[in-house]
């Protein structure tokens, strides 16, 4: 259980929020990158946390009650290094592939639309490459999409 | 804190100096080129990057997580022990010198930390196994 003033989390809604925060990392294909990140950051986060109570809270009650809520508990989920890990570490294994990301919210990545049916492998034209490489499953994932190789 | 028997393991000091050995290496041998031939300078400092990235490399694939930190541990291990071996065996290495040199050494620890973990995470070939796991042929822990 997390308390910070009136708000009280349960380590149910912490591991919701990490996972969320996971899948869409996973969904622009950036676990690379947020890990390296996250490693950087993870000793500092708990000053950053508090840094952001001064800064970015009091500003927060004046985009509505639900986003003051909302920001103060992703940074109290945030601020403690044990969820950074377990972030990594959710990370890790969906670029594994050994964990699924849900599907209920959001797109779902391309390898959970494997049951639909897909186009027959047709041989590659010279004259439109992107398309035939979005067309059997090879298009780059997030960022990636606009890079020229 | 969760991990598992993988991400628990990490490199010990003898990696760290081995890799401190190594990059002393690439950097003697650039400097004994700058002895003998007189190549571009912006040369050295690839060379130095070189002695930051490849013993970092090393030591990076031989834990099982927190690639960065190490990268930056064998990178820092690694000018400490060339700028001691410096003083001692040449002169005139000045703290400018020495300053870009960490420099470029933390530039290949973190490319070095990025490579090892990208490699960890998407291994070459179609799918992780066991196998390339231990590809150091290093003994169970």
């Amino acid at each position: 259980m997390y308390s910070y003033g009136d708000l009280n989390l349960t380590e149910e809604e912490v591991d919701e929020v990490l996972r969320k925060a996971a899948e869409k990392i996973h969904l622009y294909g950036m676990e690379t990158v947020a890990i390296l990140t996250l490693e950087s950051v993870k000793p500092v986060v708990y000053v950053g946390g508090e840094l952001s109570r001064v800064v970015i809270a009091p500003f927060l009650p004046a985009l509505g009650p639900q986003y003051d809520t909302l920001g103060d508990k992703l940074i109290t989920i945030f601020e403690d290094r044990k969820n950074i890990e377990k972030l990594i570490v959710m990370l890790e294994k969906m670029a594994k592939g050994e964990k699924a990301p849900k599907e209920k919210d959001g797109k779902p990545p391309e390898k959970t639309e494997g049951a639909a049916p897909k186009e027959p492998e047709a041989p590659k034209g010279d004259a439109e490459p992107k398309k035939d490489a979005a067309e059997d499953g090879s298009k780059p994932k997030g960022w990636r999409r606009w890079l020229p190789f | 804190m969760t991990l598992t028997d993988s991400r628990a393991r990490r490199p010990t000091v003898t990696d760290y100096m081995a890799a401190a050995v190594l990059a002393y290496g690439i950097v003697y041998f650039s400097v004994e080129l700058y002895m003998y031939y007189s190549p571009p300078w912006p040369i050295s400092y690839l060379f130095h990057y070189l002695a930051g990235l490849v013993p970092s490399y090393l030591v990076c694939r031989r834990t099982g997580s927190g690639e960065l930190g190490v990268g930056v541990k064998s990178s820092a291990a690694s000018w400490g022990f060339t700028t001691v071996s410096l003083t001692v065996f040449t002169e005139g290495s000045t703290m400018t010198f020495l300053a870009l040199m960490l420099i470029m050494f933390l530039l290949g620890g973190l490319t070095a930390a990025y490579l090892a973990l990208r490699r960890r995470l998407k291994p070459r070939g179609a799918e992780p196994s066991k196998a390339q796991d231990n590809s150091l042929n290093q003994p169970a822990p």
